[in-house]
């Protein structure tokens, strides 16, 4: 086990290290040049040349990754074009707030989607399990933005029950994480319901049927805990896309997050801001499927072994 | 076609049929935008009726720019369709290739390939697609290509799978020792044992395209002002949703519809071919 994580996290190294590569060459390929850019249309000949040589702009591609690496290393990853501010301060000032909504989110998907697809497996086909299949359809299928227009339409402008944007009371939480939150309640619950229809036919869940205890014994101490494991990979996988749909989220909410943050940087051009905010998110991403990896093999030992 | 018809009808899932028929609608009008509303009726500014509320003369009423919704929600339906069609058709062709050589060949390149295809999928494929857009600028092109590019991994990894098993069954093993070539091993005998699962992945990437790529224009990356994405739309007039809620909720019940009839229609594509289904057949017609 202790071998198996520190197998993996040396190998967080090397992967790290691709994706600083990879970001860094992609945003290198935008056409235009980023300095022109930084300046503005009316700027003068010799500023471009002065910000060029500032942001050293002029040197060859791998001495700018070079130089790239050593900052970022050191935790530096740029200042913005536009505001003249630290990047990693930026990030770091609204990372809570992406957090904060991509953590409640997941935890309402999680509760709200697994108990859904439990009760579903419980009674298949029964009327329960239909209303519950019609939902998960609706949410998987329904446009997040789509969504969360809907929401601030009829709680925030119609009843007035809660704030249409922003960030402070936990009031002002509930529609960006249901916004957020919904449509992986529709897949945990999909998942869930069918994990769990598999585990509730193996020889196990007769046996514990056999020897008497309760259905609710049976369905939650020993069928869940079988079908959490294909659950937990899910929960890495959909971490990152919660990430991706909290882009939009923020940018209905008016949260104020990494995700609109970047695609500020991205409308603004403003390339140093868009690095620094990918970068982050795909570290991110990396080290939370690590943490589901080792949660999984704590889960089933046998995958450390493997 | 007739037999997942017939299928449906016989297993009773209804909803696929509906889907069926929803998918059927959006179809007819992408084809038919351009013979019953001009473009300038979708793009061109008219003040005097704008944020006009649905009527006789205008049955989806007017945006805030005055032009005529179902216009815009027609032609919108030949964006959408032409976006996500070109992306997952491009995917496919791209993720089959690369699944089925990467299954075929088992060498030190495939396995980079590979490894590397992992990798992309770990992210998000929107954020993939927004680093893709960054590069390649706002437009309706570059969001096609920004799509197609991140479902190539996913195509990729499940077309792979199958492949390396199919490699070993028996009939490809005879048709090797009757001297048949690699290629023609892969591409006769092999990929058209895996049609289903193509047909049945390629319906549900058509409901993902169409949402990433709405998404994608929501914030304004995809199909620049005035050409009628529903994204966009829905983007463009959110300031008047109080006011005028329809040119919001057209655009989005249009979006919401064409995703479910998707996702439905997929849905009983995969009861219709997978085997586990009960009464299934194992090869659509």
């Amino acid at each position: 086990m202790i071998d198996y994580a520190i197998y993996r996290i040396a190998v967080l190294v090397p992967t790290l290290f691709a994706v600083s590569l990879a970001v860094f060459l992609v945003l290198h390929l935008v056409p235009g040049d980023p300095a022109r850019n930084a300046a503005g249309p009316d700027a003068e000949e010799e500023d471009i040349a002065l910000i060029r040589e500032h942001y050293g702009l002029d040197q060859p591609l791998w001495t700018q990754y070079g130089t790239y690496l050593v900052r970022v290393a050191q935790g530096d990853l740029g200042e913005s074009f536009r505001s003249r501010r630290p990047v990693l301060d930026e990030v770091l000032r609204r990372l809570p707030a992406t957090v904060e909504l991509a953590g409640y989110a997941m935890i309402f998907a999680v509760i709200l989607g697994v108990g859904m697809g439990v009760v579903a497996s419980m009674r298949p086909n029964s009327w329960l399990d239909q209303i519950i299949g019609a939902l998960s359809a609706f949410g998987i299928s329904v446009p997040v933005f789509f969504l969360g227009l809907l929401l601030m339409m009829v709680f925030a402008a119609r009843l007035q029950w809660l704030p249409p944007s922003g960030r402070g009371t936990w009031s002002h939480l509930v529609l960006p994480v249901v916004t957020l939150g919904l449509p992986y309640v529709a897949t945990f619950a999909r998942v869930a319901r069918s994990t769990m229809l598999e585990v509730l036919s193996e020889d196990y869940i007769r046996t514990a049927r056999a020897k008497g205890l309760v259905q609710r014994a049976v369905i939650w101490r020993h069928a869940l805990i079988n079908a959490a494991i294909p659950l937990v990979t899910l929960l890495g996988v959909y971490f990152g896309r919660l990430l991706g749909g909290a882009v939009i989220v923020e940018t209905i909410f008016a949260w104020p997050g990494l995700g609109r943050y970047m695609v500020d940087g991205i409308i603004q051009r403003d390339l140093q801001v868009v690095q620094g905010c990918i970068l982050f998110f795909a570290t991110a991403i990396v080290v939370v499927n690590l943490m589901v990896d080792l949660l999984y093999s704590v889960l089933d030992p046998r995958i450390a072994r493997g | 076609m007739t037999g997942f018809i017939i299928f449906l009808l016989a297993t009773r899932r209804y909803m696929a049929i509906v889907g069926l028929g929803v998918l059927a609608v959006f179809f007819a009008a992408a084809l038919a935008a351009p013979l019953i509303y001009s473009w300038s009726a979708a793009t061109l500014v008219n003040l005097s009726q704008a944020l006009a509320p649905p009527s006789l003369t205008l049955p989806l009423g007017a945006d805030e720019m005055g032009r005529d919704m179902i216009a815009r929600l027609v032609w919108g339906a030949r964006v959408s369709l032409i976006v996500a069609g070109t992306s997952v058709s491009v995917a496919l062709v791209a993720g089959l290739l690369i699944g089925g050589l990467c299954g075929y060949y088992d060498n030190r390149i495939t396995f980079v390939t590979m490894r590397a295809m992992d990798a992309v999928i770990s992210f998000p494929r929107i954020l993939v697609a927004i680093m893709l857009i960054t590069i390649l600028g706002p437009g309706m092109a570059s969001l096609t290509l920004a799509i197609a590019i991140s479902s190539v991994p996913v195509f990729a990894r499940l077309f792979r799978g199958p492949v390396l098993s199919l490699k070993t069954r028996d009939f490809v093993l005879a048709s090797r020792s009757l001297g048949a070539g690699d290629m023609r091993l892969l591409f006769r005998h092999v990929m058209p044992n895996i049609s289903a699962l193509i047909i049945v992945q390629g319906s549900i990437s058509l409901a993902e395209a169409v949402l990433i790529a709405s998404g994608l224009s929501f914030l304004g990356l995809g199909p620049q002002p005035p050409v009628p994405e529903w994204g966009a739309m829905i983007a463009q007039s959110r300031s008047h949703l109080m006011s005028s809620p329809h040119v919001v909720l057209v655009p989005g019940i249009a979006l919401f519809l064409l995703v479910l009839a998707l996702n439905l229609v997929g849905d009983g594509l995969r009861d219709f071919t997978d085997p586990k289904a009960g009464r299934a057949i194992a090869r659509p017609a």
